[in-house]
C-alpha cells in the first residue's frame, strides 16, 4: 500500500514536466488544429538557453527571464514565418515541416553543444522530508508540483479573466465566429504559441534541475509523450494537458516501481493509441462541434 | 452617402468561381436585400465583405476606405459586423458570453447597456442568459447571432439567411425588431434571403443575384411587383 | 578484373541499401502521395519484416530447402506477408481518424510495437537479433526486385485501382458521393505500402545480419518521410530519386571533414523546411 503511495507521489514530479510541455500542445492544437511536432524543442531549447545564459555569470532569474523571452520569440517567428504559409498548403505541409523543424532544433543543439549529455549545474534545493514511517518525499519533487500548479492556475486565470484569454478560447472554438467578432486572429495565434513554449521553457528548466543533466534529445524524447498527456486530457482543454501530464508521470512511475519499467516508454504510446481511437477529445474534452 | 461599394467583387473557390463580378452600393441607413437563389453567390459575397474570404479581383470600399487588403478584426473595428450563415455561435459558451465576446471590440463601459438593449430587443435571450449556445433552438441561436452582432456597436450589419430555419411567426418579429433598429438607431442592414417577400417588404431597395452576378437591381417596391422575381423567388404565389 | 571486383565490394553495401531504402520509400509513397495518409509509424512494418526474415532464416528455411537463392527469395516473401499482416489490422481502426490524428497514431502504435519487439525474448530482446544468414545477398537480386516493384506500382497507378485510390487523396467526398468505397482502396494502399517495405527489412537483415528493435523506430520512419518528401510526395520516381539522395548523401559527406557527417541532419532538415515552405510538392514536377 505504501509502495502504491510511494510510487504515485514520485509520479507527480515526472508528471509536472509532462503537464507543462503538454500545455503548449494542447493549447495550439486548440487554435490552430495543428500538432506543432516541433514543441517538444521548446522544452529542451529552454533548458540549454538557461544553462548558457547562466554560465556567462547572468543571474538565475534573469537567465530564466532571457531564456523565456528567446525561445517565446522563436516560437512566434517559427509560427508566422514556417507554419502561417503553409495554412492552405494541403493536409500534410505543416506537420511535415514541424517534423523538419523538429529534426534541425535537435541536431543543431547537437553540433553547436555536443550529442552528449551536458551537465546542469542549477539545482533544486535538496533533501527529503519522511512522511509518516514509509513515505520518503524529494524537497525537489515538491518543488517542481507546487511551481507547476501555481503556473497552472495562473493560466487558468488569464484564459478565464482576460480579454486574451477569452479569445484564446474563443479561437479554439469556433475561429470565424472569433473574426466575425473582431479577435485579432494571428496575434492570438502567436500569444498562444508564445505562452505555450514558456511554458515549456519552464517544463525544461526544471527537468535541468532536477536530474542535473540535459541533452539534445530530450526534446523528442518527452515531448512525445507530453501530445499524449494533451490528448489524454482533451487538446484545447487547459487543466485536461495538466491532468494528463500527472496520469502518464504516474503510470510510467508505478511500472517502475512494480518492476515493470521496460514498457515505460511503450505506455504513453498505447495509451495515445487507446485515446485517439476510441475518445479523441480526451477526458475533459468536448466532442467537437466545428468541422476540423 | 455610401457606407459600402463593391466594385467588380470576384471570389474563386480553387478552380470553380463563386462570384463573377459583383458591384453593389449600399448607403447609409438603408435597408439593402441581396436576393437569390442558393449558390447564387449571396453568401459567398458577404463573407467577402467581411473577410472571411478572400476576393480573386476587385474592390470593397467601407465609409470611404478600401477595405479588401484588410484582415476581419480590423473591418469589424471600423464598424462593420455580421451574423453569419449558420450563425456561428461559440458552442460552449453561455448567451452571456457570446454577448460579451460580441462587444471584444468596445470599451467595457458599454457592455452592460448594450446587452440590456440586446435583451430588451430579443427578451427570450435574457431568459436563457446562462444556457450554453449549443443547446438553444434554431429561432434562439439566430437571435443570439444578431444579438452579438449587435454588441460591436456597428454602422453596417450583414446578415446572412437569418430566416433560415425558423418559423414565419418568430422571423416577422426578428425582422420587425431589425426595422425598428434601422429607424431609431439609423442602423444600416444589408440582407442576403432566400424569402425574398419578407425582407422585400421591408428593404428600401434590393440586388438579384444568379450565378455570382448581379442581374437586376431596384427599388424594393418594384422588385416586389416583378412578375420575373415574383415567378423565381416568390413562388409565383401572391401573398 | 581486380579494380572492377574492388569497386564492386565498395559499393555493395551502399548499393544494397539504397535499394533498401528505394523499396520503403516506394511504400511509403504508395501511402502518402497514393492515398493521402501520413504514415509515421512506417519504420515498424520494415523492422517487423526484418525480424519475420531473421527468424525464419535462422530457424525454418534451412529445413526447407539447402539453396539459398530460395531461401532468400521465400525469406522475403514472408517478411512481406507478416508486415502486410500486420499493417491490415493496424489500418483498420484507424483509417477513421483525421489526417493530424491518423499520422499520431501511426507513431504511437510503431512505438508501442517497438516496445514489444524489445521485450520480447523470440526476438533478441533489447540486445537485437545476431547472426542473422546473409543468403548471398547481393546488389543484383536487389536492384531487381526494386525494378519489379517500381514496374508494378507504376502498371497500379494506372488500373481502376490506382486511379481510385489517387482520387482519395484529393477528394474523399466525391468518390463517396459515386458510390466507391474509398476506405477499401486506403486499406490496400496502406497494406500493401507496408509489406513493401517489410520486404524491404527482410533484406536488410540478411544484408546487416543483425536486426534491432530500433529499426522500427520514429527516427527511421522519419529518414524514409524525408526521402519521399525531397522526392515529391506524388511520384514514385521522386521516391527513388530521395532515397538516392538520403543514402548518397553521408557517402559522399564521408570524404569531408569528419564534422560535415554530423551535419548531414541538419542538412536535410533544412531541405525539408526549405521544401515545405518553396515547393510542398516535391522537387520533381508530377503531372498527375
Amino acid at each position: 500500500m505504501y509502495d502504491f503511495l510511494q510510487y504515485l507521489l514520485d509520479g507527480l514530479a515526472i508528471g509536472s514536466v509532462y503537464s507543462l510541455i503538454a500545455v503548449g500542445y494542447s493549447l495550439v492544437f486548440g487554435v490552430l488544429r495543428m500538432v506543432n511536432f516541433a514543441h517538444g524543442e521548446f522544452f529542451m531549447l529552454g533548458a540549454y538557453l538557461f544553462m548558457f545564459f547562466f554560465n556567462l555569470k547572468i543571474p538565475l532569474w534573469i537567465s530564466f527571464v532571457l531564456s523565456a523571452l528567446f525561445v517565446g520569440m522563436l516560437s512566434v517567428g517559427m509560427e508566422r514565418f514556417l507554419y502561417k504559409p503553409l495554412r492552405k498548403s494541403g493536409r500534410f505541409a505543416p506537420l511535415i515541416m514541424a517534423v523538419g523543424l523538429s529534426l534541425f532544433l535537435q541536431n543543431f543543439v547537437q553540433i553547436i553543444f555536443s550529442p552528449n549529455p551536458q551537465s546542469f549545474t542549477v539545482s533544486l534545493p535538496e533533501g527529503i522530508i519522511q512522511w509518516g514511517e514509509d513515505i520518503l518525499i524529494r524537497k525537489k519533487d515538491i518543488y517542481i508540483f507546487a511551481i507547476t500548479l501555481v503556473l497552472t492556475f495562473v493560466f487558468d486565470a488569464f484564459i478565464r479573466f482576460t480579454s486574451f484569454g477569452r479569445a484564446i478560447r474563443a479561437v479554439s472554438m469556433h475561429p470565424q465566429a472569433a473574426m466575425l467578432v473582431g479577435i485579432p486572429f494571428n496575434r492570438i495565434i502567436s500569444i498562444t504559441f508564445f505562452l505555450g513554449a514558456v511554458m515549456a521553457v519552464v517544463g525544461g528548466v526544471m527537468q535541468g534541475m532536477s536530474t542535473n543533466q540535459i541533452w539534445p534529445f530530450m526534446g523528442v524524447h518527452s515531448g512525445l509523450k507530453a501530445f499524449a498527456a494533451a490528448v489524454l486530457g482533451g487538446t484545447g482543454e487547459l487543466w485536461g494537458a495538466v491532468l494528463g501530464g500527472f496520469f502518464i508521470g504516474i503510470s510510467e512511475s508505478l511500472l517502475v516501481g512494480y518492476d515493470l519499467s521496460m514498457y515505460k516508454d511503450g505506455l504513453a504510446y498505447l495509451i495515445l493509441v487507446v485515446f485517439l481511437l476510441y475518445r479523441p477529445q480526451g477526458i475533459l474534452g468536448k466532442k467537437l462541434t466545428v468541422k476540423v | 452617402m455610401s457606407l459600402l461599394r463593391l466594385n467588380n467583387l470576384c471570389v474563386h473557390y480553387g478552380p470553380i468561381v463563386g462570384i463573377k463580378d459583383i458591384s453593389l452600393e449600399v448607403h447609409s441607413g438603408e435597408i439593402i436585400a441581396l436576393l437569390g437563389a442558393n449558390g447564387a453567390g449571396k453568401t459567398t459575397t458577404l463573407q467577402c465583405i467581411s473577410g472571411l474570404l478572400k476576393q480573386k479581383k476587385g474592390e470593397i470600399v467601407f465609409k470611404g476606405t478600401p477595405i479588401q487588403n484588410l484582415p476581419t478584426h480590423t473591418r469589424v473595428q471600423m464598424g462593420l459586423s455580421q451574423s453569419p450563415e449558420g450563425r456561428m455561435v461559440f458552442p460552449h459558451m453561455t448567451v452571456k458570453e457570446n454577448l460579451i465576446l460580441g462587444a471584444f471590440t468596445q470599451k467595457s463601459k458599454y457592455l452592460s447597456h448594450d446587452m440590456e438593449k440586446v435583451f430588451h430587443l430579443f427578451p427570450r435571450l435574457e431568459e436563457r442568459i446562462h444556457h450554453m449556445a449549443s443547446l438553444l433552438s434554431g429561432g434562439e441561436q439566430q437571435m443570439l447571432a444578431i444579438g452579438r452582432a449587435l454588441m460591436a456597436r456597428s454602422e453596417l450589419l450583414l446578415l446572412d439567411e437569418p430566416s433560415l430555419g425558423i418559423s414565419p411567426l418568430l422571423m416577422a418579429s426578428i425582422f420587425q425588431k431589425l426595422k425598428e433598429l434601422n429607424a431609431n438607431d439609423g442602423l444600416t442592414l444589408l440582407i442576403a434571403e432566400q424569402n425574398a417577400h419578407s425582407i422585400l417588404k421591408m428593404a428600401h431597395r434590393g440586388y438579384v443575384l444568379e450565378n455570382g452576378e448581379v442581374i437586376k437591381t431596384a427599388p424594393a417596391s418594384d422588385l416586389l411587383h416583378d412578375p420575373v422575381i415574383k415567378e423565381a423567388y416568390l413562388g409565383g404565389i401572391s401573398h | 578484373m581486380m579494380f572492377l571486383q574492388d569497386t564492386y565490394d565498395y559499393f555493395s553495401l551502399p548499393l544494397m541499401l539504397l535499394g533498401i531504402y528505394s523499396l520503403m520509400a516506394m511504400g511509403l509513397q504508395l501511402i502518402l502521395g497514393g492515398a493521402g495518409l501520413l504514415s509515421l509509424g512506417h519504420a515498424i512494418f520494415f523492422c517487423i519484416g526484418g525480424y519475420t526474415s531473421a527468424i525464419i532464416s535462422s530457424t525454418y528455411l534451412p529445413l526447407i530447402t539447402d539453396s539459398n537463392l530460395l531461401q532468400l527469395i521465400l525469406s522475403a516473401l514472408c517478411a512481406f506477408l507478416v508486415s502486410g499482416f500486420f499493417a491490415f489490422f493496424m489500418i483498420i481502426p484507424c483509417l477513421r481518424l483525421k489526417e493530424n490524428y491518423f499520422a499520431m497514431a501511426t507513431l504511437a502504435l510503431g512505438e508501442v510495437l517497438s516496445t514489444v519487439i524489445k521485450n520480447l525474448d523470440f526476438t533478441g530482446g533489447i540486445r537485437g537479433f545476431k547472426d542473422i544468414p546473409s543468403l548471398d545477398i547481393n546488389p543484383l537480386i536487389v536492384g531487381l526486385i526494386v525494378l519489379i516493384v517500381y514496374l508494378v506500382l507504376r502498371r497500379f497507378y494506372k488500373s481502376s485501382m490506382g486511379y481510385i485510390i489517387r482520387s482519395t487523396r484529393d477528394d474523399d467526398i466525391a468518390l463517396q458521393s459515386l458510390g466507391i468505397s474509398h476506405f477499401k482502396s486506403q486499406i490496400i494502399a496502406f497494406t500493401l505500402g507496408s509489406a513493401i517495405a517489410g520486404m524491404g527489412g527482410g533484406f536488410y537483415a540478411h544484408t546487416i545480419q543483425f536486426m534491432s528493435p530500433e529499426e522500427g523506430s520514429f527516427n527511421r520512419s522519419i529518414e524514409i518521410l524525408l526521402a519521399v518528401v525531397i522526392g515529391g510526395m506524388n511520384s514514385l520516381t521522386g521516391s527513388l530519386i530521395g532515397s538516392l539522395v538520403i543514402v548518397a548523401i553521408p557517402e559522399i559527406l564521408r570524404f569531408g571533414p569528419s564534422e560535415i557527417a554530423q551535419n548531414r541532419n541538419v542538412f536535410f532538415a533544412s531541405a525539408v523546411i526549405l521544401l515545405m515552405l518553396f515547393r510542398p510538392k516535391g522537387l520533381i514536377k508530377h503531372g498527375s
